[in-house]
């Protein structure tokens, strides 16, 4: 082919490309074009033609800049909203299913909307710690960290949530704030810095420690997937959402129909392959069962609460 | 997974078409919304950004006639096909039933169309789904633009690149002159249907 063809087919394709919304295999024949057309010496209307493909190369790169540049999560209107918190929410129980779709907006990045579900879902007891996560982390997202300090501190003075509790959600905030890089201090109000210690100490923390994030702390995990090495689904990834997570150990709520899957999953044991899903990354790890335990009281009656401790990334 | 109602008498299942940018995913949803008004049982939701390009999913109900007494009500997604959109797309198959994998025939879009089976194979893993046990049907679009002067993909290659290994149904198609869209569908919901039936047979 000569390079005058090679030049016009050039163009024919820049322009055809255009045309299917392929903008930057558009771009790329547009430039092409031009150094080829450059390279020749003498060539009729020289100027003109660049000047020509010049103005469409420009076209094509403000649409993609346009694209580049808009809201990558966008505030939807309620009725879109309505759909992602119903459709992507796939729990069995009403409980359950309130806070996927709680976690589906916030997912899909609707925050605000999904600040208001997690505060509503903060009223029942057996849910109110993974909504208060993730009202926090609905803070950290839209970058309201002060916000989220004030919303902390009413909880600290209210009188819903267990001092122990509080500790270790005020641990998760500072956390992830600290790992940010956020010059802020999460820090309770004067009535719940009550004599908590003794609590601590229960949950398995020392006192000493629990104010200090350790700098290897995993990152925020909102899910994790086992490859299980025995039982009825040997060999297969299986995934849970975590439900808790306190430094280096993580919780999750399993439901009673896979009590076959969570004998195989008594304390002590050693998973090897776990993958490990943050809302930044996802990695491979492994970790050790802490706590197995069915749950003898409240809606979530007969369900298994699992504790990981997370032994390597 | 689809859901089975047996007070209701009604079995929900998800499809999701996947495929890279600009390959026509929307646009076979939108001809089924135009064509198909029978089946149809909903609005057809869009959610796009600049250059109509999907941002989260495209959302579409549509219900078959009854299968042995049982209301039978699809839903049909698309994810986002940018690259960008990574962790959309996996939110997006979750629980998913079906699968329409739309290739674009162009030339210059045959590493895309890879890197997006891949992609997606990626994804259904970490759900704990294996690419080679979902229903999956393969659709080749945009076969109508060999006549306007695009450099196209064979069929053999194509079915070299992308379904050497999976061995699934073919069809080639143009979603937006609408042939080729129907029967993809129809394929994909006979495969869906099947499986379903065998998973509830196994209890």
């Amino acid at each position: 082919m000569d390079l005058a063809q090679k030049i016009k087919r050039l163009l024919h394709e820049a322009d055809l490309y255009r045309s299917q919304g392929l903008l930057n295999e558009s771009l790329e024949r547009y430039t092409a074009a031009t150094e080829l057309i450059r390279k020749v010496g003498r060539i009729k209307n020289k100027e003109s033609i660049l000047r020509g493909i010049a103005k469409k190369a420009r076209a094509v790169k403000q649409k993609l800049d346009a694209f580049e540049q808009a809201p990558k999560t966008p505030e939807m209107s309620k009725e879109i909203q309505d759909l992602i918190k119903d459709k992507f929410s796939f729990a069995p129980d009403d409980t359950a299913g309130a806070l996927e779709g709680a976690i589906a907006l916030a997912k899909f990045g609707q925050f605000e909307r999904a600040l208001d579900e997690f505060r509503n879902l903060l009223n029942l007891p057996e849910i109110r710690i993974p909504a208060a996560k993730n009202v926090i982390r609905c803070h950290i997202s839209l970058e309201a960290y002060d916000e989220g300090i004030e919303e902390f501190q009413s909880w600290s003075a209210g009188g819903d949530f267990e001092p122990a509790q509080l500790e270790n959600l005020r641990i998760f905030f500072q956390g992830i704030l600290d790992k940010r890089g956020i010059d802020r201090t999460v820090t309770m109000v004067d009535a719940a810095t009550m004599d908590f210690d003794g609590e601590i100490e229960m949950m398995g923390l020392d006192p000493g420690d629990a104010s200090e994030i350790d700098e290897d702390e995993l990152l925020d995990i909102s899910s994790i997937g086992i490859f299980m090495d025995d039982g009825p689904q040997q060999g297969e990834l299986v995934e849970f959402d975590v439900s808790f997570q306190s430094g280096n150990e993580v919780s999750l709520l399993v439901q009673n129909r896979d009590r076959a899957l969570v004998q195989h999953l008594s304390v002590g044991t050693k998973l090897s392959s776990i993958e490990f899903y943050s809302p930044f990354a996802m990695f491979k790890g492994s970790g050790v069962i802490t706590s197995n335990t069915k749950i003898s009281t409240g809606p979530k009656r007969g369900d298994y609460s699992l504790d990981i401790k997370v032994t390597s990334t | 997974m689809a859901t089975i109602n047996l007070k209701t008498r009604e079995i929900e299942a998800k499809i999701v078409y996947y495929g890279c940018g600009r390959g026509g995913k929307t646009t076979n949803l939108e001809y089924i919304y135009k064509t198909y008004k029978k089946q149809v049982t909903g609005d057809m939701v869009s959610i796009t950004t600049e250059g109509d390009r999907t941002l989260f999913f495209d959302f579409l109900p549509i219900g078959l006639s009854k299968i042995r007494g049982f209301d039978v009500k699809i839903q049909l997604y698309t994810v986002p096909g940018q690259v960008q959109y990574s962790s959309t797309r996996k939110l997006v198959l979750k629980e998913v039933d079906g699968l329409v994998f739309v290739a674009d025939s162009l030339k210059v879009r045959r590493e895309k169309n890879m890197m997006s089976l891949k992609d997606m194979q990626k994804n259904l893993k970490e759900y704990g789904l294996s690419i080679f046990k979902m229903p999956l049907v393969l659709q080749y679009n945009k076969r109508d633009l060999a006549n306007e002067g695009f450099p196209m993909l064979s069929i053999e290659q194509l079915d070299h690149d992308l379904n050497r290994q999976l061995k699934v149904p073919t069809f080639p198609a143009s979603a937006l002159k609408g042939e080729g869209v129907g029967v993809t569908l129809k394929e994909c919901l006979k495969l869906t249907l099947k499986s379903l039936k065998k998973q509830f047979q196994e209890g």
